[in-house]
């Protein structure tokens, strides 16, 4: 059988590709990986599309064994990488042989490291994606995060791979604080200072923190009215705000619909760095336009273009 | 019914358009106007706004104003109301008051002061209708035009609740579409597939969509559920 066989998950790894769209409706979230970015550098080094399917590994520490000859690729979170206990480097195409081990140490800044396999992962398709929906057991590698044990099979078809790099300046670094561009919500006016009370402080990542969302931790916002609105439509990157006062930031894994005031909202351009946010690390939030958002997201796009053609971000 | 469009208001992020307190008519008149312009990338009902999703690469400012500015008329409340069987279509339901389906019937029935006995006619009798689906894929939040006392969320609430059941909750009739959690009272459950990842869309209802429940015996509950496998 031509599969990768997962020795150790770690903490949660998924199967995760582009995310679904114009499921919404149907109360499906895009999931999807949660710093797509990320996913599309690696899938670039193992020559497929920018939002094909590769592995999310949460936080690192986690162990798979290649059955067969193949190129991969790691990039997101910093870690220790290696085969066969040989140190490798992130943001390389590295070539597998049959019965090597790949070790992925513990992620050291960020959250979340993918892994791109140069033949194509063999698990159905639903909504035209592989992603995995976890919280309804649903997509990827039977609606779950991998266990020890698993066998993900692989199309017998391997590309012919060339050993290359993600240019230097091009490799995103992930520190313990991140900035975060966000526009006011439709509920902004509800906080006291407005936005302002979320630009205000710097914010703690809890460690109730996973694909859905993020508790931030910090000085708790006064909300002038607090009482639950009629369920409204919300998108990852929305920020909304309990009454206890602790916004919550939703991921791509978030529900579709919510009642708290939404009081800011992550710019599209940003939102690829939600999923770098590891429990600990610290977040800052700065206020832009809707117009200045949309053009930091062309340009963002634009930037991209050269090295990862027709990439999207959601 | 005159100017209740008049608090219409337009929220505008940067990559979604927010129209927050419409009718439920007015909902579904921008959404058929929404679907047939064939630029936004989700178009999600809450109770009563609409969020229209865009991405701001595909579609310029001035597209969006554009679009937007089509989308006006249909946030006039000036036309006739369409007929709910019309706009999104009406369901028959099959649903089982077995009581192992059903564990919270007394407590439900004692919230609303009626027997056990009529609390399946009870809640047969009333016009429900999808407002909005959400919580978990192809879950169903239903209402109606009738008022009854606000039935409470559970103390304890249940870590798997099976696909089909049917709850009540404040004055709502959920719905699961898939196996999840929850705190929803629970009063049976439907036998009819509600939600396949194979079909587009893959949820059997729809926000807008009347709901018709018809009571099956335990006995049809277990033949049609057979069939669906």
């Amino acid at each position: 059988m031509t599969a990768l066989h997962v020795i150790k998950p770690g903490l949660q790894t998924s199967i995760q590709a582009g995310p679904f769209t114009g499921m919404r409706n149907q109360a499906i979230p895009g999931a999807g990986a949660a710093d797509p970015l990320s996913l599309a550098l690696a899938n670039r080094l193992v020559g497929k599309p920018f939002d094909a399917a590769g592995l999310e590994i949460t936080l690192g520490n986690a162990t798979f064994k290649s059955t067969c000859t193949m190129t991969i690729a790691i990039t997101g979170a910093r870690a220790n990488v290696s085969i066969n206990a040989q140190p490798i480097t992130q943001h390389a195409a590295i070539p597998v042989q049959p019965g090597d081990e790949i070790a992925i140490g513990n992620a050291q800044s960020g959250c979340r490291i993918y892994l791109a396999i140069s033949r194509d992962i063999a698990v159905p398709m639903i909504f035209e994606r592989q992603s995995t929906y976890m919280p309804a057991r649903i997509g990827g590698f039977e609606g779950r995060a991998l266990q020890a044990g698993d066998m993900i099979a692989l199309d017998d078809k391997g590309r012919a791979m060339k050993e290359w790099e993600t240019p230097k300046d091009l490799c995103p670094l992930f520190g313990s604080s991140a900035l975060l561009r966000v526009v006011e919500g439709p509920e902004s006016r509800q906080a006291e200072l407005n936005i302002g009370a979320l630009t205000a402080q710097s914010w703690r990542i809890s460690r109730r923190s996973n694909r859905m969302g993020i508790k931030l931790e910090g000085e708790p916002i006064k909300l002038s009215n607090s009482e639950a609105l009629k369920s409204s439509p919300v998108f990852a990157g929305a920020i909304q705000c309990p009454p206890d006062g602790q916004p919550y930031l939703l991921g791509v894994d978030g529900q579709t619909t919510g009642g708290y005031p939404r009081i800011a909202q992550v710019i599209r351009a940003d939102r690829h760095l939600i999923g770098q946010l590891a429990p600990g690390a610290h977040v800052l939030f700065a206020s832009v336009s809707s117009e200045t958002a949309r053009e930091i997201y062309r340009a963002k796009t634009r930037l991209w273009a050269g090295w990862l053609p027709g990439l999207s971000l959601y | 019914m005159h100017n209740l469009t008049m608090d219409v208001s337009i929220h505008h992020s940067d990559d979604f358009v927010l129209f927050r307190n419409l009718l439920p008519d007015v909902i579904q008149h921008l959404i058929n106007a929404a679907k047939a312009q064939n630029h936004w990338e989700e178009i999600v009902p809450g109770l009563d706004s609409l969020a229209l999703k865009f991405d701001p690469v595909r579609v310029s400012d001035q597209q969006i104003t554009s679009l937007l500015n089509a989308l006006q008329p249909e946030m006039q409340n000036d036309k006739p109301p369409i007929q709910r069987a019309n706009a999104a279509g009406r369901r028959m339901l099959k649903i089982c008051y077995d009581a192992g389906f059903g564990p919270d019937q007394s407590m439900i029935a004692e919230a609303l002061g009626i027997t056990i006995e009529d609390l399946a006619d009870w809640h047969k009798a009333q016009d429900w209708r999808v407002a909005i689906l959400g919580f978990l894929p192809g879950f169903a939040y239903l209402t109606c035009d009738s008022e009854f006392p606000e039935i409470p969320r559970l103390t304890d609430p249940r870590a798997h609740v099976p696909a089909g059941s049917v709850g009540i909750l404040g004055a709502q009739c959920g719905i699961y579409a898939l196996d999840g959690p929850g705190g929803w009272p629970l009063i049976g459950r439907v036998a009819d597939p509600l939600f396949d990842v194979t079909r587009r869309p893959p949820a059997l209802l729809a926000a807008g969509v009347s709901v018709e429940f018809s009571a099956i015996s335990r006995q049809e509950f277990d033949l049609q559920a057979s069939q669906n496998r």
